[in-house]
This record gives C-alpha cells, sequence and structure tokens, in this order.
C-alpha cells in the first residue's frame, strides 16, 4: 500500500513536470487590454443597468465625498457648473458659457434657466452661491476646497449670472469648480431620501452601504438618459462580485481587483481603465519624524522600491512604474521627460540608508489594510524581501482600514519610521491639484514635508499663469523639486480597473478612475 | 411569580446598562476616528474641517458626557443619528431588521426541525451507524464557522450547479418566490450552525430520559421502539432541551452577522460590520443594545415558559 502511494506520488510528480515543461516554450495567456470607454453604436433607450462595487456607499452630500465609492454618482444625481471631458478639460454643465478676465481673477458664469432640483425647487444662480459658500466654509470638511480656495467672493447679480471673484488669478478655475455640486442646500436634511441635485437621474431609494437605486430624471434639461433605472449593489467581497459578473447577474462591476481581470473580462465583456491613469501607487512617509526626515533615507527608499516588477506582481501590469518618483503620470504632456531615473539599484540604497542611519539590522514598518487591498501588501512584500539582502527589515502590519488611516491622517500626524501604503487619485496637469497637494502651508499632505520656498513659488506660477512656456517651466520646477526630496514615494500610476458586460454602452473612465454611467445604455 | 418576575426584570435592566457601558467605552478605545473615517481617507482635507466635524458630533465632550447625552436620549427615544449618512439610528435597523427577522426565524426553524429529526433518529434506530453519522454533523456544526457552510452551499448549489442565487436579498413583498430562493442557503447555513449544540444536547437528555424506568415499563408492555421514543421519551426531553433552544434564540440574531455577510443579506449583521470599519458609534451601540435586549426579552421569556410548561417548577408553588 505504502509502495502504491509512492509510485502515484511519483507519477503525479512526473506529469506535472510533464505538464510544466509542455507550457515552458508556449507564449504566456494573452492578457485583455483595456480601454478608456465601452464603445460607441446604437443604444437601445430603457433597461435597468446594474452596477456592482465592493465598497458601499455610506452618504449621499456630493461635497464632503466620504470615499470613490461614491464618485460614480457625482454626475448621474448632481450637475456642476461644469463637467469633465474624457480629456480633462472642463465643458459645460449648469453654466451654459463662462469668461474671464485678462488676469483670470474675475470668473462670469452664465447659467441654464429654467432647470430645477429633483425636488421641485428652481435652481438659480443664488442657489449656485448657497452651494460655493458651503463648500468653502472651513467648518466643512469639503475636499474640493483645496481646489478653489482662492475664491474670494461669490456673488449672483440674477438668476441666470454667477461671478467668482479671486484672490489669486487661476486659468484652470473651469476645471477646479467641477466638483462642486449643485444640491438644495436648505434641504440637506433630506440628502440621503431625496438627494436634491439637478442631475440626469434621481434618487429612488438608498440604503446605506448596501444598495442605490436611482431612476430616470424626466425633467433633466439636458438630453434624456438612455436607462430607465440604475441599480448600484454593494457586494460584501471580491469573490461575490465577481461571482455576480460571471452569472451576469451585474452589468459592470467597479475596482475590480487586478489579479482577478484576466480572467473576468473574457466572453467579450469588456476591460475599462483610464487613457491616462492620475491614481498613484504610494507610500507616505514623516518626513518630520526619523529617519525619513532625512531626504536619504527617503531617496534610499525609492531607489530600494523595484517598480517594475512591483507592478508587474501587484497589478498585473496595469499600470505605470514612475521612477521619476512624480505625481504625473509618464503619458501626461507636463510629465519632464528629463528627470533622473530611480531606478532599482539596492547597492545604492544601502549606501544611501547608511548616510541616514539606517543601518544593517534596521526595522521599519510598513503599515496597510486588511482586505480589498492585497495588492498594496504585495508590493510591501516585495519591498520585505529586497530589503532583506541590504540587513534591513521590514514589518508588514495589515489593519482594518480605520485604524490604518488613524495612524498618519489627517497631516500632523507623528509616524516614525512607518511607511503608510495608499493610493491616491489626482485630477492630473494641467490642474495643479497634484502637485499643490505639497504646497507649503496650504498643501495637506500628510508627509509633513516643508516644501522649500521655491516649490511654493512653482506652485504659484502653474495656478496663475494661462497656457505657455511658463507654466510648463514651473511644472518641470516642481516635478525636479518633488525628484529631489522624495517626499513621498510614488511606485506606479494606474486606475481603477472595470469590466462591463458586452452589451453595455457609453461608460467612459476619468483619469482618476471614476466610471461615468450618465450616458450609458444597453446597445441597440 | 410577581416577584421572581419584578426581580428577572430589574437584573435584565442592570445587565442592559451594563451592555451599554461596556459597548460604548470599548468603541472609544478602539483605534481610529470617525472624523476622518466620515471624509474618507483622501488627500486635501484641511485638519481645521475635521476639528470643526468632532465639534458638531460632538466627540471633544468627555466620554462621561457622551455616554449620559446618549443614554439619556435612548430613554427620550432617540438612540442618535449615524455620523455618515442624515438616517437616525432608528431608521437605519428599521431597514435591516426585516432581512435579518426572516433569516432568523427560518434558519431558527431549520434549526428546530434538524434537531429533533437528527437526535431522534439514532434513538429510535438503534443501529451505531446513525449515531455516529449524527455524532459527526454535530461536531462538524459546533467546530466550523457559518461562514465555512456558507461558502460550502454557495459553491455546490450557486457555483456548480446555477440553481439558486449567490446573494442578494428580494423583499417578500416584491416577488415571494425570489425572496425563498434567495433565503435557502443563508437560512440553511444558519439552522446547520444552530442546530448542532441543540442535538447535542437534546441527544443527552433524550438518553437520560429513555433509561428512566417509565420507559422500561412502556418498553415492557410491548410497545413498539418508534411509539416509546415519540410518546415516553421526546415529550419529557423537550422540556429540558427548551433551555439550550432559549440560548440558540436569544443568539440567534448574533449568529446571523456573520451568515449575512457571506451571502451579502442586508441585515443588522452587515450595519454593525460595516458600521465598526467606520467607527459609526451611535449606529454600532444602537444595533448591539437592540441585539443584547433581544438575548435577554428571550432568555426571560423562556425562563417563564418553563414554569408554565413544567408545573414542578412553578416559582413559590413548592414553598406552599
Amino acid at each position: 500500500m505504502r509502495r502504491a502511494h509512492g509510485r502515484g506520488a511519483a507519477a503525479l510528480a512526473l506529469l506535472l513536470l510533464t505538464s510544466a515543461c509542455s507550457n515552458a516554450g508556449d507564449a504566456p495567456p494573452e492578457q485583455p487590454q483595456p480601454g478608456a470607454d465601452s464603445g460607441t453604436g446604437p443604444i437601445a433607450p430603457g433597461g435597468t443597468l446594474v452596477y456592482g462595487q465592493i465598497a458601499g456607499v455610506s452618504q449621499l452630500d456630493p461635497n464632503t465625498i466620504a470615499s470613490g465609492a461614491q464618485t460614480q454618482l457625482q454626475t448621474l444625481l448632481w450637475s456642476g457648473l461644469t463637467t469633465w471631458t474624457p480629456q480633462n478639460t472642463a465643458k459645460p454643465d449648469l453654466a451654459e458659457s463662462w469668461q474671464s478676465t485678462p488676469d483670470h481673477r474675475t470668473w462670469t458664469f452664465k447659467l441654464r434657466a429654467g432647470v430645477k432640483y429633483h425636488n421641485g425647487k428652481a435652481f438659480t444662480a443664488a442657489e449656485a452661491k448657497k452651494n460655493f459658500d458651503r463648500v468653502l466654509d472651513p467648518a466643512i470638511p469639503a475636499q474640493v476646497a483645496a481646489k478653489i480656495d482662492m475664491i474670494e467672493a461669490v456673488t449672483a447679480p440674477d438668476d441666470t449670472t454667477l461671478v467668482l471673484t479671486l484672490d489669486s488669478p487661476n486659468p484652470e478655475l473651469p476645471v477646479d469648480v467641477i466638483d462642486v455640486r449643485m444640491t438644495d442646500v436648505d434641504d440637506l436634511a433630506n440628502i440621503d431620501r431625496a438627494a436634491n441635485g439637478t442631475g440626469p437621474y434621481r434618487l429612488r431609494s438608498f440604503v446605506p452601504d448596501q444598495t442605490v437605486e436611482l431612476v430616470r430624471n424626466d425633467e433633466y434639461w439636458g438630453p434624456r438618459p438612455n436607462l430607465d433605472e440604475i441599480r448600484i449593489v454593494r457586494y460584501a467581497d471580491a469573490t461575490a462580485a465577481n461571482a455576480a459578473l460571471r452569472s451576469g447577474q451585474v452589468h459592470v462591476l467597479w475596482s475590480v481587483a487586478p489579479d482577478s481581470v484576466a480572467g473576468l473580462a473574457t466572453e467579450g465583456r469588456q476591460l475599462l481603465t483610464a487613457a491616462e491613469p492620475a491614481g498613484f501607487v504610494v507610500w507616505e512617509l514623516d518626513t518630520s519624524a526619523a529617519p525619513f526626515n532625512n531626504p536619504k533615507a527617503r531617496e534610499a527608499l525609492s531607489y530600494a522600491a523595484n517598480r517594475t516588477e512591483m507592478m508587474a506582481a501587484a497589478y498585473a501590469g496595469y499600470g505605470v512604474p514612475t521612477p521619476a518618483n512624480v505625481p504625473v503620470n509618464p503619458k501626461n504632456r507636463f510629465y519632464d521627460q528629463s528627470l533622473p531615473s530611480h531606478g532599482f539599484d539596492l547597492d545604492r540604497a544601502k549606501q544611501l540608508f547608511a548616510e541616514a542611519g539606517v543601518t544593517e539590522g534596521s526595522t521599519l514598518s510598513f503599515w496597510a489594510v486588511a482586505g480589498n487591498y492585497q495588492e498594496w501588501t504585495t508590493v510591501g512584500q516585495i519591498l520585505q524581501q529586497d530589503l532583506a539582502k541590504i540587513g534591513i527589515k521590514l514589518e508588514i502590519q495589515t489593519n482594518e482600514v480605520s485604524t490604518w488611516s488613524a495612524k498618519f491622517y489627517p497631516k500632523g500626524k507623528s509616524y516614525p519610521n512607518l511607511l503608510a501604503a495608499n493610493y491616491l487619485s489626482f485630477t492630473p496637469p494641467p490642474d495643479s491639484y497634484p502637485l499643490a497637494w505639497f504646497e507649503g502651508t496650504k498643501g495637506t499632505c500628510e508627509c509633513n514635508w516643508v516644501a522649500p520656498p521655491e516649490y511654493d513659488q512653482a506652485i504659484a506660477a502653474i495656478e496663475s499663469a494661462g497656457e505657455g512656456p511658463e507654466r510648463e517651466t514651473a511644472f518641470k520646477d516642481a516635478q525636479r523639486i518633488l525628484n529631489r526630496e522624495n517626499p513621498v514615494v510614488f511606485i506606479g500610476s494606474t486606475a481603477f480597473l472595470s469590466v462591463a458586460q458586452p452589451q453595455v454602452r457609453g461608460l467612459w473612465v476619468q483619469a482618476e478612475g471614476t466610471l461615468h454611467l450618465e450616458e450609458a445604455g444597453f446597445a441597440a | 411569580m410577581t416577584g421572581y418576575l419584578l426581580r428577572r426584570l430589574a437584573v435584565s435592566a442592570l445587565m442592559l446598562l451594563g451592555v451599554s457601558v461596556l459597548i460604548f467605552v470599548v468603541l472609544r478605545l478602539l483605534p481610529g476616528d470617525p472624523t476622518v473615517a466620515r471624509v474618507g481617507a483622501a488627500q486635501n482635507i484641511d485638519p481645521a474641517a475635521l476639528a470643526a466635524l468632532r465639534e458638531e458630533l460632538g466627540l471633544n465632550d468627555p466620554i462621561p458626557v457622551q455616554y449620559w447625552a446618549w443614554i439619556t436620549g435612548i430613554f427620550g427615544g432617540e438612540l442618535g443619528r449615524s455620523y455618515f449618512s442624515q438616517f437616525d439610528v432608528t431608521v437605519l435597523i428599521g431597514q435591516r431588521l426585516g432581512p435579518t427577522l426572516e433569516l432568523s426565524a427560518a434558519g431558527l426553524v431549520l434549526a428546530v426541525l434538524l434537531a429533533v429529526v437528527l437526535a431522534v433518529l439514532p434513538t429510535v434506530v438503534r443501529s451505531r451507524w446513525p449515531g455516529r453519522l449524527v455524532g459527526a454533523y454535530t461536531v462538524t456544526g459546533m467546530a466550523a464557522p457559518p461562514f465555512v457552510f456558507g461558502i460550502v452551499l454557495l459553491a455546490i448549489f450557486s457555483v456548480k450547479l446555477g440553481v439558486l442565487p449567490h446573494q442578494g436579498y428580494v423583499p417578500l413583498t416584491e416577488d415571494p418566490v425570489g425572496n425563498l430562493r434567495t433565503l435557502v442557503m443563508p437560512a440553511l447555513t444558519l439552522g446547520i450552525c444552530l442546530s448542532a449544540p441543540l442535538i447535542r444536547h437534546l441527544r443527552s437528555e433524550l438518553s437520560e430520559v429513555d433509561a428512566a424506568a417509565h420507559v422500561r415499563t412502556a418498553t415492557g408492555k410491548g410497545i413498539g421502539r418508534r411509539a416509546v421514543v415519540l410518546r415516553h421519551v421526546l415529550p419529557n426531553a423537550l422540556l429540558p432541551a427548551l433551555t439550550s433552544l432559549g440560548v440558540t434564540v436569544g443568539g440567534v440574531l448574533s449568529g446571523a452577522v456573520a451568515v449575512e455577510y457571506v451571502f451579502n443579506w442586508p441585515g443588522l449583521g452587515m450595519l454593525i460590520v460595516d458600521s465598526v470599519f467606520k467607527r459609526d458609534y451611535g449606529v454600532i451601540q444602537g444595533t448591539v443594545l437592540l441585539l443584547a435586549a433581544a438575548f435577554v426579552v428571550v432568555n426571560l421569556a423562556v425562563d417563564l415558559l418553563y414554569g408554565v410548561l413544567d408545573p414542578r417548577l412553578r416559582i413559590g408553588r413548592a414553598h406552599r
């Protein structure tokens, strides 16, 4: 009996070996290539689209947005003065047109007439002013405030005219105001029951963290939406969500784990991601505490990051390594191609670490999230193996999300000796957003980095200069300083991956990963 | 009896008060900040805005002050509000209570049916194998966490055979058939887990009663084995097993938590899990208190029922 087992094991081993050998010479399985939109073609009116995600929508205030899971609602339930184009520029939304003074300090938006909130109340310039005033209120935790904090005064001379006066020039204001979404500020108490926006869909029901049901807004001022209903469903985990997609119960699945994508984007299903991803895999560091208060330790860490392997292993190749260590995608026209590369170089990393006092036997901590972000931990494990080769120990700790964020967020927290793994989405240049995150006292980077005056000057120039050489130079200057100082380590640029059934049309993905459903429908 | 009832009510109230203090304090000792979770761990939030939010939510007050505000609110019929959505905690609980009650009731009915059948079977059929099989079922049911059964059922009936939907919930009022189809697997998972301790207790009682003199007399009279078990053994064994059932009923709501998570069942379990991740204190406190109250009330009811079903146990009667 024992011998028979041995023979069986030998046969199995031989079989596996033969199978491995026979595969060795084969071409690797073809990886589905992502697109930025779900294609064109006639769309049949009507139908219910089921949209799945593994994170729930917790609340429905568009201007104090709590999570990425909420972003796809921004353009369905609410409108802004302007809205996105796939090229990351602004196009008219509630504002039909706009113009600025030559110094870009006064902007006048001409608003559409006859627009109503979902609760029937008329939307006017006075309503827009209320929304801007609320977002700019320091007591309101509105992320978008950081983009428009140069607005000094908001006035509404008549029902269809809104004037924004700035304390410093901003030629990109139409892009920066996109995320100020108009809702009935006087009825915020009912926002989670009625949404009270002016968007193409209105709210039918909302169960926090479970489902959001939307129905077509027949009084929408714009083109008639294609779908009758959109149902947003949250799944407890990736396994359940993937099974739902495979069984056809879900038409679109957002934020699919990279290692699942190849298996899901089959049988004609569409794999979608941004054309120019502006989401970044990063390690945040406390630059005010040892050892990363020493720029050499930060530079060493940047050289110790095998970005190519990390993006290949953790993100299945759906991402672009960023060895220049800046928050600008190499595909972006403002990316400085001449920046020195921080290519993977363990010897150099060891030397720089030693100069910063991180010697053999030292221990660093890697702070990741337990649950649905396994790729962060995978990236950490690669670093762990590489650091071990130069005698530095990396302890990986995975924490549930609240514990993880409380360690280093918001800025001002001290977290010595720690690498906080994170994923950051930015509005890409020409907006100053990703680079202004590091700006002196105004920036809110949790890295606690004190930017040199030349950096702040560069940001000021980006924000005030119109298209032209001055702006181009300022972008380069800011990137050069980040490349030199490394206040944060950027591993790669990527965007959330989504998978859609073959018959879905009209979807497109924004640079930071938001999937736009407002023009979605089913193929005719 | 009235005195006993009053004493039990007073003890129950004290227990609930203890639970309320415990959950309140433990939550605040956890790392994590609800205001950070509220705005998302995203860049570009001014720390001053977070500080303002903390103040607005009353999180800067000392813990005893926060507790007093919460507990007095409860006596005034207010369970508070979610830090995240604009909903009152009572509304959020109301949204989730129906699915949880439905799942719990179905799971409990299945558990009792399974328990009675599987516990009685080895007693009637005095062969070695039924007893061993039921023993293995009981050990597995008690040892394996509910999500294991859930995943196994999912793999068989949903993924492999494709006969049942793998996830979700359809309200009974919307589509009764759809409701039943989504209910089958979560209820079965819960039923299997709840039945295991019930079977163990019931089998022990059956074995004890089976050895009693009146059973031997009945057997001696020539009554068939099945009739002896059903008429003379089972009724006498059921009463002690009621205690086990009481504990099971009390714990069924909390037992549903894991099952809800596996099957994406939008009940109180999912609400608690999500709220813990977000540190949504008010929702956790309200929901846990409700579950604790359900546990206490059910156990009180079982104790009282005990006296009704067995006159020997009526409080005070023995002294007369």
